[in-house]
């Protein structure tokens, strides 16, 4: 309840970060919303492709005369539920890592960190257009596993020095004095203080999930099922659409979504970090 | 200082032999285990004599496709630390090593450059924006500079391609220099060359930098408020002393632990810009490979592009030292500069 | 020594000095007089005033405070009037600064000696040469017992932080200041470092005959090295006087009189400790007479009404309490 209260009062005085946060929240909407109230048909009308804007078409046509707004609106959800599964995992993992090496401590903390170190120098979108190319599946899950298998490396360094100034905390010890158990410990005295960085680390990790998954799905790596945002820019090029300016709609529609929404998640993680953060809003 | 240089050293060498290690894995455990799947596709063209078609399969991966698995590991990295990536399935006879010669120089210069650019741009614009916080121009570099920063590089590519290439015909489509040139060091492949070469750069660039400007912004603002910039002024330090040893010095450090992360992302980029602008460098390759199913290649270009990106890293780790005295170790000198007399002598004296 | 030798009246005056953050009054009201060559201490708890008093002194006050009234002079002098380029010659040449936590004011990346040679460039006639300045560099850091070989090639990483304070005093008396004005100088250190901290400003007081102003609140370093004490409370000056007059001498102000009853006695029991009650008010809602009124054991009616002057007898020896200045006919403000 206190989240939402002070989401609401940041959004109210920080315009961006509104913008930001109701710009996502749309996305959202028409993410869950999208698959019922708009299909796209299957039939191909190649003799309407590349229609300009018109009430039946605010977007235009595809190179098969489909509704490119219908397209966008589909396209929402798969992107999304991937992008956030991913940044789950990456939250996740890196959190649960960090905070435990860094509150253990000695040989697994050392052992923990060397791995993680690894994973973090191995450059992250070779690796996963690698991984990514050898195992055909089109499950989302799947591919959000894959989009995390380096990501989560960042954050379990950030979150365990994190922990590690906290370890030597007064009220840490006062907890430990207590006696209470490891469980606790984590839960109920690291996190918290640790909360506010891995929310905007979260929304972070959503950006970034988002840019590799849409660059493998325009690349044709991730395999094609059903319609995205990705899949229409990599449908639209193979159709040469680079080479007409008719295709500009249909080119640039999922592109200008794909932008809009990361501009605006990156926009209300900042927002959310001049909250935490008091020192910058002086500046 | 040795102990810090031996380090770094031995973790580079670690990260990529455990690289190397999850690369042969990764071949074996693929479905459709492509070592198995080529002597299949040999088999069935039929007219090669079955051992034939293991020299193949083994000029091609560079290991005994039979052998006991430790066998074929050892084979694996032996290989590796030569040179040998075995030979691009596509094209029997190539070795893979070659393809990635000729393709990585034209990475590095792209991806150099553009990091050279962006660095020096951003380092810029993120001073002026810490300099003049209130002023409408950092209010707008802000927001330009956020926003440019959250567009995926590849639009930023497909944008470039097809406004000032395939529209305006300003700049050309694909390929690193035109087929009109020779290749050499003369004026016109040259020119070719980095003609060639700036709409890549250019798309690296415009969603870099905004990067560095916020991170530099950042450090200078810190550094603003240091009690020893306070202090140089209060001993009548003149400002352009103030700015470029006191304040520059310090902001640019974190800048420098920055290169590393950034040469890293950059290579990954690679794979998208590359790809787009049809420009041969690795990253090229390795969609190539991946989109033709050539694994070897595509092992290959990984590795490399991981080596790579490895060594940058170390490279920058041992330049740190240089800029920044505090990593080396401080205490043991300590004692020495001290020359009052310890606890133990005034009581024993 | 430094070019504005003894001309007969006080090295540095300040003269009915407020210095406001907003509406709030750091230092209020404060007038005091330093003589040239004496050992002066300005004492006060945490949050009187002390601090931003020395930063006015070099007209250093971090914004959003400013100097609201009152003069401050140096040799007859006002710091108020004075060019940019006069200020600059100032600080550091004619009054040197060394700050609380001296052990932050080195940049981390030159080593001490670069930043030796930036103080002796900024100022470029002090010394014939860089070479001159070198040497009476050297000289000041073996008077402050340390290595002069090993400290100008050092990282300020490398140095203890005692060993940075005593960097931070020679690096203040490079360009041979008249007076040199330290900012707790002893609080960030240990007990051993202190204890060296204060016999170098001593032999140092000794050997240069600089003026000397520090702030502090640790009683026992002013009276191992003060000639005079002005101890401050909320922000004014309540007493002023002689070493001897204020520690062992009668008629104090009875905030004072109640900081030295709270230290404990090494021979003493612990029940003798006594601890003044109550808190020091906020600045911002000061009460309408005498600041201590609320925790003073003598108050009477007319303090809690009207604010007492600083009153000063003869000797020198100023009290701002209308208890202890009560009968006495005592001529107006002074130190």
């Amino acid at each position: 309840m206190e989240l939402i209260k002070d989401l609401w009062r940041i959004c109210r005085s920080d315009r961006s970060a509104m913008i930001g946060g109701a710009v996502v929240l749309l996305y959202v909407i028409i993410a869950v919303i999208g698959p019922y109230v708009a299909h796209v048909g299957t039939q191909q009308n190649p003799g309407d492709a590349y229609l300009g804007p018109s009430l039946a078409h605010p977007l235009g046509t595809d190179f098969i005369g489909q509704d490119v707004l219908t397209e966008l609106i589909v396209g929402t959800r798969p992107v999304i539920e991937v992008g956030l599964c991913s940044a789950l995992i990456v939250v996740t993992v890196g959190v649960i890592v960090g905070l435990l090496t860094g509150y253990i401590g000695g040989l697994i903390d050392s052992l923990v960190m060397r791995v993680t170190d690894i994973f973090l120098t191995i450059p992250g979108l070779p690796l996963v257009i690698v991984i990514a190319s050898v195992i055909h599946s089109s499950s989302p899950f799947v591919l959000a596993v894959i989009l995390s298998v380096t990501a989560w490396a960042g954050l379990a360094r950030a979150v365990r020095s994190q922990a590690l100034s906290l370890r030597s905390a007064d009220f840490i010890d006062a907890a430990r004095v207590q006696g209470l158990p490891l469980r606790t410990m984590i839960g109920r005295q690291l996190l918290p203080n640790v909360g506010p960085y891995v929310a905007i680390n979260f929304l972070l990790a959503i950006t970034g999930a988002i840019y590799a998954e849409v660059g493998l799905f325009i690349l044709g790596i991730a395999p094609i099922s059903g319609t995205n945002w990705g899949i229409m820019i990599n449908l639209g090029m193979n159709q040469g659409a680079l080479y007409t300016t008719k295709s500009m709609l249909y080119l640039f529609s999922p592109m200008a979504a794909i932008v809009v929404l990361q501009v605006s998640l990156v926009f209300f993680a900042r927002a959310l970090d001049r909250l935490f953060n008091p020192r910058l809003r002086v500046q | 200082m040795i102990a810090y240089i031996a380090k770094r050293l031995l973790s580079a060498l670690i990260t990529i032999y455990v690289v190397v290690t999850l690369s042969f894995y990764m071949v074996r455990l693929m479905p459709g285990n492509p070592i198995a799947f080529l002597e299949a596709e040999l088999e069935q063209q039929g007219g090669v004599p079955p051992d034939q078609i293991q020299q193949q399969v083994r000029a091609i991966f560079g290991v005994q496709p039979h052998g006991p698995l430790w066998l074929q590991y050892l084979q694996y990295v032996g290989n590796i630390f030569r040179g040998n990536f075995g030979n691009s399935a596509l094209n029997p006879g190539v070795s893979v090593l070659s393809i990635i010669a000729a393709a990585l120089p034209w990475t590095i210069l792209v991806v150099g450059v553009a990091l050279f650019v962006s660095f020096l741009i951003g380092i810029v614009v993120g001073t002026l924006m810490a300099s003049y916080p209130d002023s409408r121009f950092a209010k707008i570099a802000t927001g330009v500079v956020s926003l440019l920063s959250s567009i995926p590089n590849y639009l930023v590519a497909i944008v470039l391609i097809y406004v000032l290439a395939d529209q305006m015909h300003l700049f050309p489509v694909s390929a690193a220099y035109s087929n009109a040139t020779t290749p050499g060091v003369n004026l016109p492949f040259i020119l070719s060359v980095l003609y060639h070469a700036i709409l890549p750069i250019a798309a690296y660039t415009i969603v870099s930098f905004g990067g560095w400007a916020l991170a530099m912004k950042g450090s200078v603002t810190t550094i603003l408020g240091a009690d020893y910039v306070r202090a140089a002024e209060s001993k009548g330090l003149g400002p352009r002393r103030v700015t470029q040893s006191y304040i520059g010095r310090n902001a640019m450090l974190p800048m420098v632990t920055n290169l590393a992360l950034s040469l890293g992302y950059l290579f990954g980029g690679s794979v998208f810009i590359e790809f787009y602008f049809g420009y041969p460098g690795i990253g090229y390759r390795l969609i190539d490979a991946v989109d033709s199913r050539d694994y070897s290649l595509m092992m290959g270009c990984f590795l490399l592009i991981t080596i790579a990106v490895v060594f940058a890293n170390l490279f920058v780790d041992l330049l740190y030292p240089l800029v920044d005295p505090r990593i080396v170790s401080p205490a043991a000198r300590r004692q020495r500069a001290d020359t009052s007399p310890t606890l133990e002598e005034k009581v024993h004296a | 020594m430094g070019t504005a030798a003894r001309s007969g009246g006080p090295i540095l005056e300040v003269d009915d000095l407020t210095v406001s953050f907003g509406t709030i009054r750091a230092v209020d009201s404060v007038s005091l007089a330093v003589q040239a060559g004496e050992v002066y201490a300005v004492v006060g708890e945490s949050g009187c005033g002390k601090s931003t008093l020395a930063y006015s002194i070099l007209d250093i006050v971090p914004p959003p405070g400013a100097v609201t009234s009152g003069e401050i002079r140096y040799s007859g002098r006002s710091l108020q009037g004075m060019s940019r380029r006069a200020l600059n010659h100032l600080r550091a040449a004619e009054v040197a600064m060394v700050f609380q936590a001296a052990m932050n004011s080195f940049n981390p990346v030159l080593t001490i000696g670069r930043q030796v040679e930036h103080e002796l460039e900024a100022h470029p006639g002090v010394f014939a040469s860089e070479r001159e300045g070198r040497e009476y560099f050297d000289h000041l850091i073996g008077l402050v017992r340390l290595s002069p070989e090993l400290v100008w090639s050092a990282y300020e990483s490398r140095l203890s932080g005692g060993m940075k304070q005593r960097v931070a005093i020679a690096m203040a008396l490079l360009l041979r200041p008249s007076v040199l004005v330290l900012d707790e100088p002893t609080t960030a250190l240990d007990v051993l470092s202190q204890r060296l901290v204060i016999d170098i400003l001593r032999d140092l007081h000794a050997t240069l005959g600089v003026t000397i102003i520090f702030i502090t609140h640790d009683l026992a370093v002013v009276a191992e090295l003060a000639d005079r004490v002005a101890v401050m409370y909320a922000g004014r000056l309540v007493e002023v006087g002689e070493l001897d007059e204020i520690f062992y001498g009668t008629g104090r102000h009875p905030y004072v009189a109640a900081l030295l009853s709270a230290i404990p006695s090494v021979t003493g029991d612990a029940s003798a400790i006594r601890p003044i009650a109550g808190q020091v008010p906020n600045l911002a809602e000061l009460p309408p007479g005498c600041r201590f009124e609320p925790r003073c054991p003598l108050a009477r009616p007319v303090c809690h009404q009207v604010d007492p002057p600083l009153l000063s007898d003869e000797g020198g020896h100023a009290v701002a309490c209308h208890v202890v200045n009560e009968g006495t006919a005592r001529p107006g403000v002074g130190a």
